[in-house]
């Protein structure tokens, strides 16, 4: 019997011989870019461990848990996440979904609009962060400038200070994934069934109904998957908080990746700092832990969305 | 299905060569430390007679008498880059048997080092930085300089060997050739425009003069005191905890005479400090300013006062954002009410490590002689404005910049500057930790107005105390105690 299992397998090894070939490159790559560094991330967790050069590395056991659970400002960094992920999400959803729609049909003028808004997509985050640095600033950035020229404003508002860095930084996130998400849904609105969409105009449903009552609905399962990305992107968004506001002021911005990675890589030019490995790595699984937290919740919740076909 | 086969196993290399192409040390590629190109072979340094053993063993032998011996060389300066890749260059043509690759990072500078010095792919020479030596001393990753330096070179620097900073255990690590301390800037033309005769001594004048001119000045968008808040430590760094040296005689909050961390002292700086960023006095939008923006509107006259080094200004104001000298100067840090109990530290800077385990150490400190240390690069260097020089030979044979000669606080003043020693938590960074906000974001957090002073510094004299004490019993960091430490008179230890 056994002998006949073993051939059997052999048999199916042989068949799939390409397919496992060609799963080689991203085995490796996995195991070497995203496991190795889990699996690492997890042992320093009990260590405190300074990096390379430190004095020592010192078991500490769960102490590095139990100081991100004593930690009040990584529970607020996290707090800040969630209003982050929750506005870019608020605003960005609809917005892509609006031009989706508006520029869905397969005309020059779309096509060049579509790049147009996909472009900051490829763009790099740190370059935007500049750009939106010398828009945004209070003393001389042109926002305040044109806001101030078209009589709206009289003071110049300060964007990245403490009462408005928040608002800003959403808004740069929502420019800059704005046309990763109608692309998404321009692919989602052309498998909707034109039959549906006809029948409905011919039962007399106007614009506004056809887009409520059968476009949505039957967007349901990409719906699902873009806003789980949206969700799960926003705990990973850094290099614009970065480059705009470094976290800041006193830590209005200071969201999880962030503060994370302030302890794997400490910034200063001006004092002796070391990283904290072992505390950044035990930051790292307990955001890992939420934000796979939040994305089971949404899945439960969005379970509905499903059921639509 | 043969050919199938083949086009798996054709797939197969293509994967195997894309894995490790990618994963390949680009060591021979790009020639780093140890690699030579076309060019003549090593040629007879000055120090030969100095050459040890030892590092005749390491140093690579050419292939043939084409080749040149790349040193690498990494700054982390913007402000001098220019003249000194000049001077590489100038050494690039004249040199017969090394080529110099002269590297710029900034703002990454250390993250770079210690990723290179994880490899094992530090270059042969750096720009020295607190952060990069101390991290990486222990690991016997600098050279002593002493084991190249002849009699002439020990002498001609004797003034700036200082045992505690850069000799170590009779061993020197770097040698610095230039000065830098903190100083309040002020720009003259809008001081006089709103009538202020003298520049601020105390920080309450500091704090006076900037509402008066943002008070008469700000619809022409000029205002009375900036800084550079984006990053607190950076900021703070450079002015009130520089200030609080001399006005508590603390160094980062630690008294060396008590052995312990006592922040109390921190309480009035704060307190104006919280009034100085208020909308009344500072300019909008310095809560995420850097300090270059900020010199661009120094430069274009929108700024009354910021704090800043005094070493990177001249050459700022020179050469990167060009603004006429007689419109600015610079004085003290201002105290609260103007008191001074102790010295403020200032930094040793325009030195170089040099990387131990380079093939090419002994080549390596040649390059760095013949470049770094001869008598036409360090006056050009205090002459451009790109340095205070320290080194008194210098000093009494450069004619230097008209904005070092004429303004006095831009040079080092040993009755008020001095090397301080170095807190325990900077002494020991990777033993002493410190759980919970630094004391850069508390006192950030107080002068935004979120936090109560007495409650914040209450709760850093506990933390930094508790870590300090922890860090002793752990043996990852010893008691510093100095109980005859005069603020004004400090020893290193």
């Amino acid at each position: 019997m056994k002998f006949y299992a073993n051939r059997l397998k052999k048999k199916e090894i042989k068949k799939n011989f390409e397919a496992y070939i060609f799963l080689i490159p991203n085995l490796i790559l996995f195991m070497s870019c995203s496991l190795y560094p889990v699996l690492w991330a997890l042992k320093y967790v009990f260590y405190q461990y300074g990096g390379y050069g430190a004095a020592e590395i010192r078991f500490v056991g769960l102490e590095n848990l139990a100081r991100v659970f004593r930690d009040k400002v990584y529970w607020q960094s996290i707090m800040r996440t969630f209003t982050y992920g929750f506005g870019k999400v608020l605003i960005i959803i609809p917005l892509a979904f609006l031009l989706a729609y508006i520029l869905k049909e397969r005309k020059k003028i779309n096509t060049l609009a579509q790049s147009t808004i996909f472009l900051p997509t490829i763009m790099s985050s740190a370059v935007m962060g500049l750009v939106f640095y010398l828009l945004f600033n209070a003393y001389n950035g042109e926002i305040n400038k044109i806001l101030m020229n078209s009589g709206l404003i009289h003071q110049p508002i300060n964007w990245l200070g403490k009462n408005h860095a928040m608002k800003t930084l959403i808004m740069t996130a929502v420019w800059g994934g704005l046309g990763n998400y109608m692309v998404y849904f321009i692919a989602g609105i052309q498998q909707v069934s034109t039959e549906a969409i006809d029948s409905a105009r011919i039962d007399g449903a106007n614009e506004t109904k056809t887009i409520w009552y059968i476009i949505l609905p039957m967007l349901g399962p990409i719906l699902k998957i873009i806003l789980m990305l949206a969700i799960t992107s926003a705990f990973n968004d850094i290099s614009n908080v970065m480059v705009l506001t470094e976290g800041g002021p006193n830590n209005a911005t200071m969201v999880a990746s962030l503060y994370n990675y302030r302890y794997f890589f400490p910034v200063s030019t001006t004092e002796s700092t070391v990283p904290q490995y072992g505390y950044g790595a035990a930051l790292s699984v307990v955001t890992a832990c939420v934000a796979g937290l939040v994305t089971v919740l949404y899945l439960k919740v969005s379970r509905k969305l499903d059921d639509i076909y | 299905m043969k050919s199938k086969s083949v086009l798996s196993a054709v797939a197969m290399v293509m994967c195997v060569i894309f894995l490790f192409g990618g994963c390949a040390n680009k060591g021979n590629v790009d020639k780093p430390t140890g690699t030579t190109e076309s060019g003549k072979s090593e040629t007879k340094g000055e120090n030969k007679e100095a050459k040890t053993e030892e590092t005749k063993k390491d140093e690579p032998k050419p292939e043939n008498k084409n080749e040149k011996t790349i040193i690498n060389i990494w700054t982390k300066d913007r402000h001098d880059a220019k003249y000194v890749q000049a001077k590489v260059d100038e050494y690039n043509q004249k040199s017969q048997d090394v080529e110099v690759v002269y590297t710029l990072y900034t703002d990454n500078y250390q993250q770079a080092a210690d990723l290179a010095a994880q490899n094992g792919e530090l270059p042969d020479i750096l720009v020295f930085q607190n952060n990069v030596f101390d991290k990486h001393f222990g690991q016997g990753q600098w050279a002593d300089l002493y084991q190249f330096m002849d009699e002439d070179m020990k002498k001609y620097f004797a003034d700036v060997i200082i045992p505690g900073l850069n000799e170590l255990d009779g061993k020197l690590y770097f040698i610095p050739t230039t000065g830098t301390a903190c100083r309040l800037f002020y720009n003259k033309e809008i001081f006089e425009r709103v009538g202020i005769k003298e520049p601020p001594k105390t920080l309450e004048e500091v704090l006076e003069y900037s509402r008066k001119i943002t008070t008469e000045l700000k619809g022409e968008g000029i205002y009375g005191f900036a800084g550079n808040m984006k990053s607190a430590s950076s900021a703070l760094n450079r002015s009130m905890v520089v200030g609080l040296q001399r006005e508590t005689g603390t160094v980062s909050g630690y008294n060396f005479k008590e052995g312990k961390y006592d922040f109390s002292g921190w309480k009035d700086q704060l307190l104006l400090w919280k009034q100085l960023l208020a909308e009344d006095s500072a300019m909008p939008g310095c809560e995420s300013l850097d300090i270059d923006p900020l010199r661009t509107q120094f430069a274009a006259g929108k700024i009354g006062m910021y704090f800043s080094y005094s070493h990177a200004e001249p050459g700022v104001y020179a050469n990167q954002f060009p603004m006429d000298s007689a419109k600015w100067d610079a004085v003290p840090i201002p105290t609260t009410g103007g008191k001074v109990i102790g010295k403020q530290n200032f930094g040793a800077t325009s030195a170089y490590i040099l990387n131990a385990k380079s093939p090419n150490l002994e080549t390596a400190f040649r390059v760095y002689k013949e470049l770094f240390t001869s008598e036409e690069y360090l006056t050009g260097y205090y002459e451009g404005g790109y340095g205070v020089s320290i080194i008194p030979a210098i000093i009494e044979k450069a004619n230097p910049s008209e904005d070092y000669k004429n303004k006095k606080w831009l040079r080092i003043h040993p009755e008020m500057d001095a090397i301080l020693p170095k807190a325990p938590h900077a002494a020991f960074a990777a033993g002493i930790v410190v759980e919970g906000e630094n004391m850069y974001k508390i006192a950030e957090s107080v002068y935004y107005g979120d936090a109560d002073v007495d409650a914040a510094l209450a709760d850093l004299n506990e933390r930094y105390n508790k870590a300090y004490q922890e860090a002793i019993k752990n043996r990852t960091g010893y008691e510093i105690k100095i109980p005859n430490y005069d603020p004004m008179n400090p020893t290193l230890k």
